[in-house]
């Protein structure tokens, strides 16, 4: 498409503004609090159905990977990042649309060092995930808990005492990375785990958005030199895949048909951490942490908190739950502050309030659920397990390219979240109805072409389990 | 803000149940806390104190230095007062309803009351939308009167069943059963906020954007969720 010139500023300046959720569109430090908290901090979340297994109704297994951990320097030993021994970390599954946790599966972690008389992380060769040079080892214990709709809860532990991949340091620490780190991939109850660090598999142009909105080296359609800014850093990776028969309501494996899998086929999947109420510090002794848990953090969308929450309410967002979403946010969802930003600052052309699109998005777009079934509107990563994985010719920008197997039907590694949010808050996904346009569903243009100029990922993705890249190495790495 | 006194409602006196009535921070708590919570007490391995040289009775004033500092009992005590005052005030508003925030088991929709003084910020500015479950006559005429649009303007009346507040304010209201009065589907460029006059120089209002040479897309018909 040749555009003039008037028209080509006019995407300029919507690329530039409208890459600004994009900035934030994953929630890697977005709120004031958890900034200071860092290895409670969520990252991203993703769900979809294992490409590397059966399809619905053969066997299906569901493969959720939570990040923790921003902005990890590859480099930044001796102590590397880990998982922290006194945060509670969890993975919760609504399965029954209301919004509140059926299955949780809970992970805490223990850290053990060796050899306390050296300052070195290994003391050489890490050969294998086991090996006695690896000074400092983690282990985590996974428990599954199972809540009824009285509230009961049964609890069991899926993985005991599972090993943690180590960091990756250099050639003589890790002469073979990718296999060591294969075999934190554990196999339990018939369920798979790995924690440990991996690539930051999330990619933005961060670096020009935070120069207030400095985005002047690529044009509003993508074109031009984009820098991926997180490229070169590691994140800590929770990742897990269970039989979508031990996620269902009903033990069920949905199939996609004309009900869409029906009303047990969509799952709402989101992330948390909590630490103890109270810590104790004393002059000679480590902390102390006792009390109930309290949790710190939250993801589902790679949306809500950093798009749609303002500044004063993210602290509190992160303590909240899904289920008093509709109240807590649904005022920020229907007339997110930056439309109004967008149009009092620059005069650009974004749908009025209500935005029922933004509505769409966090109650699972009509279409990807059986109409049988009344999803609570959450923020909540929703995941329809009757839709095939895509295994060829999968689309980075999921539903809205038509490929219903990505964002937001759940959410891929490859899925390029930040111009599909860019485009949904632009209003581009709008109803003609709303816009008065005329066309399909999601004619809005150039609403609807918006991105960042980054569509890839700098390292590539595992086709297998656990999915996200081999981390990089701190020996060879330097930002 | 002001007091809910100043509010177009009718206070009817908080529930007889006091007990009933929540903090803020006890009820985050309850939101928070999935594994089995100890309130207010550690568990007793760590009370102790054993493990780090600590004797009982030292770990005891420590713990009452926390307890203290932490100021739960005060906001506790001021929370009970807000919502005293919450509880029960009959209401009557006029609002959005959207069929997007509205459940249809429960028929319990997010309410965007137009009036700015019933609740400290309201959802417009970013604020907690009230939720009103609606009784069944009421849902269904609510269906009727929207005619299939995705939003709808409504006066509705009821009573607050529940209140989440924190000393100062509510931080959540439940209405039910809630009774319909009026309702019409939204005009197109009906204004979401009443907000108070602006001068003539600031922008106000958007009308719907309207371009064309639009690209064909690919996306999928996937229909607005309607009344």
């Amino acid at each position: 498409m040749i555009l003039n010139a008037s028209t080509r500023d006019t995407l300029v300046a919507l690329g530039l503004l409208l890459a600004a959720p994009a900035a934030l569109a994953s929630s890697h430090r977005e709120a004031p609090l958890i900034t200071e908290d860092p290895t409670a901090d969520s990252t991203d979340l993703y769900a979809f159905i294992s490409p590397d297994g059966p399809d619905p109704g053969q066997g299906a297994r569901l493969a959720i990977l939570a990040n923790y951990i921003p902005f990890q320097e590859p480099a930044g030993g001796p102590n590397y990042f880990k998982f922290s021994d006194s945060v509670l970390y969890e993975v919760k599954i609504d399965n029954t649309g209301d919004a509140v946790e059926d299955i949780v599966y809970q992970f805490r972690f223990t850290t053990q060092t060796e050899a306390g008389a050296t300052f070195l992380y290994n003391v050489g060769a890490i050969d294998r995930i086991d090996s006695p040079n690896l000074n400092v080892k983690q282990r985590y214990t996974v428990t599954r808990v199972d809540i009824a709709a009285d509230g009961t809860r049964t609890e069991s532990v899926v993985g005991r005492d599972l090993l943690t991949a180590p960091a990756r340091i250099g050639p003589r620490s890790n002469p073979n990375y990718p296999a060591v780190a294969g075999q934190a991939v554990h196999s339990a109850n018939a369920h798979r785990f790995f924690a440990g660090p991996r690539d930051e598999g999330f990619f933005i142009d961060i670096n020009a958005i935070f120069d207030l909105v400095n985005i002047t080296r690529v044009d509003g359609l993508g074109n031009g030199n984009a820098v991926d800014g997180t490229a070169g850093f590691n994140v800590s990776t929770l990742a897990l895949e269970i039989p979508v028969t031990e996620l269902t309501a009903d033990g069920s494996e949905p199939v996609l048909g004309a009900n869409l899998g029906g009303p047990n086929a969509p799952l709402g999947i989101w992330t948390t951490a909590s630490r103890r109420k109270h810590r104790v510090i004393r002059q000679h002794e480590d902390p102390r942490d006792f009390g109930p848990w309290v949790q710190v953090s939250r993801l589902g969308l790679p949306l809500i908190n950093e798009v749609v929450v303002p500044l004063e309410f993210k602290d509190e967002f992160n303590r909240t739950a899904p289920r008093d979403d509709l109240s807590n946010i649904a005022g920020y969802v229907v007339d997110p502050e930056l439309s109004r930003i967008l149009n009092a600052l620059y005069g650009v052309e974004v749908p009025p309030p209500p935005r029922t699109d933004m509505v769409a998005v966090i109650s699972f777009l009509p279409g990807l659920a059986t109409s049988r079934v009344d999803l609570q509107p959450a923020d909540l990563l929703r995941v329809n397990v009757a839709i095939p994985p895509t295994r060829a010719n999968s689309n980075r920008l999921g539903v809205i390219g038509g490929d219903l197997g990505g964002f937001p039907n759940g959410r891929r590694p490859g899925d390029d979240v930040v111009d599909i949010l860019e485009r949904v808050v632009g209003g581009g996904i709008l109803s003609a109805q709303r816009t008065g346009q005329g066309g399909a569903f999601g004619a809005l243009f150039p609403n609807n072409a918006l991105n960042d100029g980054v569509d890839t990922n700098d390292v590539p993705y595992l086709v297998n389990f656990p999915y996200l890249g081999v981390p990089h190495e701190g020996f060879t790495h330097a930002h | 803000m002001g007091s809910p006194a100043h509010f177009t409602l009718i206070l009817a006196g908080c529930g007889l149940f006091m007990t009933a009535c929540r903090s803020d921070e006890s009820a985050r708590e309850s939101q928070a806390a999935s594994p089995p919570s100890v309130v207010a007490s550690a568990p007793a391995t760590e009370r102790t104190g054993a493990a780090s040289g600590l004797g009982p009775d030292a770990f005891a004033a420590e713990w009452s230095q926390v307890l203290a500092t932490t100021g739960d009992e005060a906001r506790a005590t001021a929370s009970v007062e807000m919502e005293r005052r919450w509880r029960d005030a009959h209401l009557k508003w006029t609002g959005y309803v959207l069929a997007g925030l509205c459940v249809e088991p429960s028929r319990t929709c997010a309410f965007m009351p137009w009036d700015r003084t019933v609740v400290a910020t309201p959802p417009q500015l970013g604020g907690f939308a009230p939720l009103v479950t609606f009784d069944d006559t009421s849902y269904g005429l609510l269906k009727i009167g929207c005619r299939g649009q995705v939003g709808c303007v409504a006066t509705i009346e009821g009573r607050v069943r529940t209140a989440e507040v924190d000393p100062e304010r509510p931080l959540k209201l439940d209405l039910g059963p809630v009774r319909l009065v009026t309702t019409r589907p939204a005009a197109a460029n009906e204004p979401f906020f009443r907000a108070p006059p602006v001068p003539a120089s600031k922008p106000v209002g958007r009308g719907p954007t309207v371009r064309t040479g639009a690209p064909s897309s690919v996306v999928p018909t996937l229909p607005p969720r309607v009344f």
